[in-house]
């Protein structure tokens, strides 16, 4: 592989769906495949999956396709799997638990080290076997243990004074869950904003899309046979 | 206005990130922006910026800008935001009690009008106003309204047995929180997948790449996405020609 590669970040973050489909996959007994069938399971055409695996040096053969577990490894080293990392989460409410009960941060390389909350009645609780602190202990708490990463799953309203503090405490990365836009200033901390708002707006796109061009084909069999189709309802 | 047309998935995912910006700087009482301005906020490259919003016949004036609250309406409406959507929730756990409680799905334009568990102790019982039903109750829901949406958020072993049963019940369209494949790309059902980890494996990917090459992603984001695309097309023409 080269040595620092430079890839976009759109394809960035299409490794991960690439990752998911190969270790399936490879699961299934599957030893290699062509970019054609990887599109076709993945709704990508065959040409920017060739694109996308030639960023780091890895090329498919013609008529053999590609080596589904070297692929992997590939695809693992790009997204820094090989090492591990700490992190701590902060905001033990309804999408805090969510996280810590059921989201597999090993299968990512980290480890969730501890767990903040200010709520007296959370502090010294047991969540999936991680014990909540109390985030009056935060500064001490960074400045020993120095954790790679924050995940940040606090109310919107305090999200962006808390992130404010952990940049002033040194955190290099933030995981940021609040639906509010967080900034690293001229800092340079990473922050990667999980926005659901995006992801629910894109779909609700495809949906009228969707609607729209069956309301199009409708009128056209309307203005051919004279007639509604069979199935004229409309989700 | 010309024909509203966005070519490309990517195109399409852009648009929200503009949006919150221009809806922040709108409440900020800022009246114009530059694409210049705007892709330093956002890490996109103007020319990249440009072409998005010419896509949708919003064209900016030289040395003027953009007017934000316009460009605020035009991308709400090519994201269909003004038309008013059905969903259910499927799945009363702490994930999908977070989404119940805490997010504003008024605001999308969307009306959460129920929410299913398998849970006997949840049935009858409402969270944040929501009232919980049971599967059938559900099922006999989807038959008889129009529901356009299901948000499912249910555990990852059940999901795919989930989407299934709510395809069958005539859902089209999942928003999809499992962390799982729900369905394949050849049953007819749009499936959003918010998968957490694509969001983490990309962070930490960015986390080596600094640690290595102090190479910060707004610049990657900028100018390499330029170039990427540029060579993505050339390739694409190219392929074209070829099969001619």
């Amino acid at each position: 592989m080269k040595k620092n590669v430079k890839i976009s970040d759109n394809t960035i973050r299409r490794l991960p769906k690439y990752l998911r489909k190969l270790s399936n996959l490879q699961s299934d007994g599957v030893q290699r495949i062509s970019s054609f069938e990887l599109g076709n399971s993945l709704g990508n055409t065959p040409s920017q999956i060739r694109q996308d695996f030639s960023h780091f040096g890895n090329f498919g053969q013609q008529g053999y396709g590609y080596h589904v577990e070297n692929l992997q490894e590939s695809i693992r080293e790009i997204l820094g799997l090989d090492q591990q990392m700490s992190a701590i989460l902060l905001g033990v409410g309804n999408i805090g638990q969510a996280l810590m009960k059921n989201f597999d941060f090993t299968l990512c390389g980290v480890q969730l080290q501890a767990a903040f909350d200010i709520d007296p009645g959370k502090i010294g609780n047991t969540v999936n076997g991680l014990v909540v602190r109390d985030q009056a202990e935060l500064a001490a708490y960074l400045k020993n243990a120095k954790p790679d990463l924050a995940i940040l799953c606090v109310p919107s309203d305090v999200a962006v004074e808390l992130a404010g503090k952990l940049i002033a405490l040194g955190i290099e990365a933030i995981w940021n869950f609040t639906n509010t836009e967080i900034t690293a200033g001229d800092s340079e901390v990473l922050v990667e904003n999980l926005h659901f708002t995006d992801s629910l707006l894109t779909l609700r796109y495809y949906i009228a899309k969707r609607n729209e061009d069956r309301v199009k084909k409708e009128e056209k069999y309307l203005r051919s046979t004279g007639s509604r189709p069979k199935r004229p309802q409309l989700f | 206005m010309a024909e509203k047309r966005i070519a490309s998935d990517n195109g399409i995912r852009r648009l929200p990130r503009y949006l919150r910006i221009l809806e922040q700087m709108d409440e900020q009482g800022v009246e114009r922006i530059s694409s210049a301005e705007l892709g330093r906020m956002i890490g996109f490259s103007a020319s990249q910026i440009r072409t998005d919003f010419n896509n949708f016949g919003s064209f900016g004036q030289q040395g003027y800008g953009y007017e934000v609250s316009s460009l605020c309406r035009e991308i709400r409406q090519v994201l269909g935001m003004d038309r008013g959507f059905r969903a259910i929730l499927v799945g009363v756990g702490n994930l999908g009690r977070a989404l119940i409680c805490n997010f504003d799905f008024c605001k999308l334009g969307l009306h959460l009008i129920a929410a299913v568990d398998v849970d006997p102790a949840l049935l009858g019982k409402e969270i944040h106003g929501l009232p919980v039903l049971s599967v059938d109750a559900a099922v006999e829901l989807i038959e008889k309204e129009r529901i356009d949406l299901a948000i499912l958020t249910v555990p990852k072993i059940v999901a795919r047995q989930a989407a299934d049963r709510l395809a069958a019940a005539g859902i089209r369209a999942i928003w999809n929180f499992t962390n799982t494949e729900v369905a394949d790309s050849a049953s007819g059902l749009l499936v959003e997948d918010m998968n957490f980890d694509d969001s983490l494996l990309t962070l930490m990917h960015y986390m080596k790449n600094c640690k290595e090459t102090e190479t910060r992603p707004k610049e990657m984001e900028g100018a390499h996405q330029r170039k990427a695309d540029a060579d993505a097309r050339k390739k694409h023409e190219k392929e074209c020609e070829n099969f001619r």
